[in-house]
């Protein structure tokens, strides 16, 4: 109870309350609602360290009598998610304070950094439906916030389908529970796979649910039509930070149904391999159809949001490749699992914090190339927005080159198929990449004017990408389960 | 006969200063020029000859490292502190006889075209990005040259593949000046023109294919050996007998060398190098001649002597020889057709392209022969090292005395096209010598270095038995020769074909001096060739671990001119010369209207001036299909987002209506629904359950 880690999340919710409470006053004390998100933030981004820290040093860490765990993945995830956040805040500006529903856009923010914590270290069935809840509404909140129909309309599409995801992982609630009793583990557990035509249906429900939250294809079809139509200062939050808490989820789930929960606890019960091979094969799959399907949809498309929308899912497309590695390998090779776990935490986190501030630019204009003359008109946010799409292209040192290098070790272990076919994806991806660079350096007829707090949210994503890019290296030094 | 070299050192034995210096004072002064970029600083001449002394400082240690290696001793200086401890990632150099003569080419060549672009580049209006862009690529390749693993060489890598993409599209306003290929001009409906900004993305969309394949190589060879560290790498070779037993050695390696491949515009990748000449023409001469395009044969003559050390089974030296012949065969390939190409271009800056691709080809084909007789004759294995490194050297120097002298020649013809050129020999003496200088060492004319480095992959071919990887090499030889004499001819001594508003007259001496300076040393070179270079080749072996006696390597590395091989190729180039020099000074030809009248002629005109028509079929079919598709894709979108906003509240709607229509008040009529679905529910989890 006196952990600091969860003191630090009791003051973040307390904020959270305390923010709608304060907006009442909010002629006189407004500057203060964004100050306190402000101070969460800052809290979720200390206790994140902390938390990355002690469990670099002790290994997994068991809040509530083991109900939540946390290791260094599941750290790392937080930080990232702390990070972006700040981003997304930091370009915001104090542009939502004009919005009728201000205090919302202020005060779920905390709640959003509370519920990946819970999310992301959850080890158990129910709790991660509680989570799950918390973290969905917000993000369905969040994209109806901005006064404007466009978002209005986004929202009513991810509420609809968000809503059948959710039943989705209450039917894997169910199962999960019904494995966990037939394999003598805890009510709520995570139980992995077994050979039991009942497994298909987990394995079924569960991709349907986190499918649709990160993105993955044929689950992916709400992506384009929620980021390329809502306001880009709330799609950074739902985007960049709330999927961050998913793929934190997505892969903690996946490697306790490949059986590595069980393994690393030295009690080798699993009846087969199998699973997991089914579980990596599937992954691999989706993979496939989720990095092709991005990159070719990204590639003739001119509006950037669009664009950024795609390519959100193409960069799933490489993460599941890492999960689809993790899964293979988490009842089999311990070191090679851990590979898989730094390709996905570094390749997300990298996801995140690029993709957050580029969000919030989209918001800038109306006009459809909205990079073109960015660098002529300003220096500093072009060659930020530079240093962003290269990392999302994973050019090396910044931080997603890392991702890039450790998800290609993990899957060569695994499937040369699946390496052959994220090598061709790369390539593909570097052709609008590529031409987004050049519409920065280009020179536009309408040079874009970048409002100064989404430049500063641009060059310090930019910073922190090429911090990260010669830090994180050290920092993942420690296994991660 | 045995590789006798024991030079490879697998230990650290310095530490990593002053030898980091060798990149991080050109890293150093890309960084100031960033920063004085953003505080707004403009004086052109800051950067200029901030970039100069950066570069000249990255020289100075890089020919102190050369001068330590020749003494004998490999340098292998790393950090105390490992960069990235899981998986034993260091900052380490590494200066053997290959790193440390590469790392003296590129940072000596670089402050050449440094010097020269202060004068060239002056009153640009974007000569500080320049400046910058230009650093920070002689920082990465030096990174490149001299990484003692293989993530830091990939760093280096890409960092020339994102300077090189800036630079190439430097003039980014794209205006007609500054395209390649001529304004209008199409092949089955595909542009043949390019703008800057165009070139730029084709350059790091090519190169980027490799370079993935690369990564991916890394990644596999990690997973089997636990290492990125090249001399690791070479002194435990079982790698490559794990990967032959599972029979995909030649698989992975050819992975491994897309990298390599793409960098180095080999085919099929070569189409990158001839756009790329919308860059300011130094950075034609340092990228696209001198250094970047050199990356790729670097990393081949980095790596072979792994491969050849590790080929003592039969299963891996048989995979080897595979993978080998086919790197050989596209050397060979490229340097053939690149050449043709180069025989009908009106473009000089393209026809010194084409001549790039082509001579990279003959890298190519030395460093492959030595790999194809491995485990039959050692001797032909350190030949063929030694003759890529020998091209590789000389091949810059002329090159990019080239460039630099086309760069002259287009500022003062106002026109890239040669056609606007001509008689230029009486205005501008010096140039005009030190192009014939150049040019003769390009045509592999004797005694000029071209000659004697052109002959050795020669040999290390025809001692590999690759029959028609020789033929096609002694082929292009005499092309070469012959479209090498036309543009010198047609440039400096006969009249222009069309009237031009150029001004010719010798070049400022910052601009004459780096490429007179470079001409020289292509004949100095060549003239010490015989006495120095066997010496020279004997020492770069030993430290890569495949050295020979000392007997055998002194008539090894020879090139004699009495050889019937080169009897034969001196022959042929002498043929072509001849016929050149007949049909442009003697029968003076009108190529125009033979094109006109003769259909035949004009066809063949038009395949190979239209590049073989790949740039069109890539487009057609790789671009338009990869086009077509997304635009399916993104009509599937249209649908469902129509869908969204139509369909589903249309479904919605009667399904409202529907389920309205159920609701009748009735208590027993809810009951009686309620349970008829709950049924189905169990009927269907019964069934799953099995």
């Amino acid at each position: 109870m006196n952990d600091p880690v969860l003191l630090i999340n009791y003051a973040i919710v307390a904020i959270g309350l305390i923010i709608p409470v304060i907006a009442v006053y909010k002629s006189r004390i407004s500057k203060l609602i964004p100050a306190l998100a402000w101070l969460s933030v800052l809290l979720s981004a200390i206790g994140s360290t902390i938390l990355l820290y002690n469990t670099m040093i002790k290994g997994p860490i068991q809040f509530y009598n083991g109900l939540l765990v946390h290791d260094s993945f599941t750290a790392f995830i937080w930080l990232g998610a702390s990070l972006t956040a700040a981003l997304s805040l930091l370009a915001a500006g104090e542009d939502p304070l004009i919005w009728e529903s201000s205090p919302g856009y202020y005060s779920l923010l905390p709640f959003v950094l509370f519920g990946i914590f819970i999310i992301t270290g959850a080890n158990d069935a129910l709790l991660i439906l509680a989570a799950w809840l918390l973290v969905s509404v917000i993000s369905y909140v969040y994209i109806a916030l901005p006064p404007e129909k466009n978002s209005r309309a986004a929202a009513i599409r991810y509420i609809m389908i968000g809503a059948v995801a959710t039943l989705f992982l209450a039917v894997w609630i169910a199962i999960d529970t019904a494995l966990a009793s037939q394999q003598g583990l805890g009510s709520f557990s995570l139980a992995p796979l077994t050979l039991d035509k009942i497994s298909g249906l987990a394995l079924a429900t569960i991709i349907a649910a986190l499918g649709f939250k990160t993105g993955i294809a044929p689950f992916h079809w709400w992506v384009p039509s929620v980021y390329g139509r809502a306001d880009g200062r709330v799609v950074s939050i739902v985007a960049g930070v709330i999927k961050l808490g998913f793929i934190g989820l997505l892969a903690k789930i996946t490697y306790a149904l490949a059986g590595g929960t069980i393994v690393s606890m030295g009690t080798p019960i699993l009846q087969s391999l199998q699973p997991a091979t089914t579980l990596a094969y599937v992954f691999g799959i989706l993979a496939v159809a989720t990095m092709t399907y991005g990159n070719i949809a990204a590639l003739t498309t001119k509006d950037l949001r669009a664009l950024l929308s795609y390519s959100s899912i193409a960069q799933i497309g490489y993460i599941l490749a890492a999960l689809a590695a993790l899964a293979y390998f988490s009842p089999r090779d311990a070191t090679l699992a851990n590979y898989a776990f730094a390709a996905i935490a570094l390749q997300a986190v990298a996801y995140g914090l690029a993709k957050a501030p580029l969000f919030s630019l989209t918001s800038v204009e109306t006009s459809q190339d909205r990079l073109r003359g960015l660098l002529s008109s300003n220096k500093i946010a072009g060659a930020a927005a530079g240093v962003l799409l290269f990392s999302l292209l994973g050019m090396p040192p910044m931080l997603g080159f890392w991702g890039k290098l450790y998800m290609f070790i993990a899957v060569a272990g695994f499937s040369i198929l699946l390496v052959v076919a994220a090598m061709i994806n790369s390539a593909i991806s570097s052709a609008y990449y590529v031409k987004m660079a050049r519409d920065i350096v280009s020179e536009g007829e309408n040079e874009t004017q970048v409002p100064k707090h989404i430049e500063a949210a641009v060059m310090l994503s930019a910073i922190i990408i090429l911090a990260f890019g010669f830090i994180a290296p050290l920092i993942f030094s420690i296994p991660f389960p | 006969m045995e590789f006798t070299g024991t030079g490879l050192v697998v230990e650290p034995n310095a530490s990593l200063m002053p030898w980091a210096l060798i990149w991080g004072f050109s890293y150093l002064g890309a960084a100031i020029l960033a920063i004085l970029y953003f505080i707004g600083v403009k004086n052109e001449k800051i950067y200029g000859w901030g970039s100069v002394a950066s570069i000249a400082l990255s020289t100075i240690v890089s020919f102190m490292a050369l001068g330590k290696v020749l003494g004998g001793q490999v340098i292998y200086a790393a950090s105390s502190v490992t960069w990235v401890p899981w998986i034993n990632i260091g900052i380490g150099v590494y200066l053997d006889g290959l790193g440390a003569i590469m790392a003296v080419i590129v940072s000596f060549l670089s402050l050449l075209i440094a010097i020269y672009s202060t004068e060239y580049m002056k009153g640009d209006w974007g000569v500080q990005r320049y400046f910058f862009f230009f650093t920070f690529f002689v920082a990465s390749m030096l990174l490149l040259v001299t990484a003692d693993n293989l993530v830091l060489m990939f760093i280096g890598w890409e960092g020339t593949g994102i300077a090189s993409y800036a630079l190439i599209g430097h003039w980014y306003t794209d205006e007609e000046e500054y395209w390649v290929g001529v304004p209008g001009r199409k092949a089955f409906g595909t542009p043949m023109y390019f703008e800057p900004s165009h070139s730029g993305v084709r350059a790091l969309m090519f190169t980027r294919i490799g370079d993935v394949g690369l990564l991916i190589g890394m990644a596999a060879l990690y997973l089997l050996t636990g290492t990125f560290s090249i001399p690791e790498l070479a002194a435990d070779t079982g790698w490559l007998a794990t990967l032959a037993s599972k029979g995909v050695l030649t698989a992975l390696l050819l992975v491994f060398t897309l990298g390599a491949l793409a960098k180095s515009a080999q085919f099929p990748f070569q189409e990158w190098l001839v756009t790329a000449m919308t860059g300011p023409t130094p950075v034609s001469a340092l990228i696209h001649a001198a250094t970047m395009v050199k990356a790729g044969v670097y990393f081949m003559l980095r790596m072979a002597p792994v491969f050849l050390l590790g080929a003592s089974l039969p299963l891996v030296a048989s995979q080897l020889q595979t993978y080998f012949v086919i790197i050989a065969g596209l050397g060979a390939i490229t340097a053939f057709m690149m050449a043709t190409m180069a025989l009908v271009s009106n473009e000089l800056k393209l026809i010194l392209a084409y001549s790039t691709a082509s001579q990279l080809g003959y890298m190519f084909i030395g460093v492959a022969a030595a790999g194809v007789l491995v485990s039959q004759a050692h001797e032909a294995a350190a030949l063929g090292v030694v003759a890529g490194l020998s091209h590789l050297m000389s091949h810059a120097i002329f090159k990019a005395a080239l460039f630099l002298i086309a760069g002259w020649l287009i500022h003062a013809a106002h026109s890239r096209f040669i056609d606007y050129m001509g008689e230029y020999a009486k205005y501008m003496k010096v140039t005009a010598i030190a192009m014939w200088l150049a040019g003769l060492s390009l045509m592999a004319i004797p005694p000029l270095s071209g000659f004697f480095s052109k002959e050795l992959t020669l040999k290390a071919a025809e001692e590999a038995h690759l029959v028609w990887v020789y033929a096609l090499g002694v082929i292009t030889a005499g092309l070469t020769a012959a479209y090498t004499l036309r543009m010198i001819l047609r440039v400096m001594h006969l009249p222009p074909k069309k009237e031009g508003h150029g001004h010719p007259h010798e070049a400022p001496i910052l601009m004459l001096a780096p490429y007179t300076l470079l001409a020289i040393l292509a004949l100095v070179i060549g003239l010490a060739w015989t006495w120095v270079y066997p010496e020279l080749a004997k020492g770069i072996s030993e430290t890569l671990g495949i050295a020979l006696a000392v007997d055998a390597v002194k008539e090894l590395y020879q090139v004699s001119i009495a050889a019937t091989g080169t009897i034969i190729t001196l022959g042929w180039v002498a043929v072509n010369f001849i016929a050149v020099a007949a049909i442009y000074l003697a029968l003076r030809v009108d190529f125009d209207s033979i094109l006109e009248k003769n259909t035949i002629a004009r066809a063949i005109h038009d395949f190979l001036f239209d590049r073989w028509y790949i740039n069109a079929l890539i487009y057609i079919v790789i671009v338009g299909g990869f086009a077509g598709l997304s635009m399916i894709l993104a009509g599937i979108d249209h649908v469902i987002d129509l869908a969204y906003h139509a369909a589903i509240p249309a479904v919605f709607a009667l399904g409202a209506a529907g389920l309205r229509a159920l609701h009748r008040g009735k208590t027993d009529y809810y009951l009686m629904l309620y349970m008829y679905f709950v049924s189905i529910i169990l009927l269907v989890l019964y069934i799953i359950w099995g």
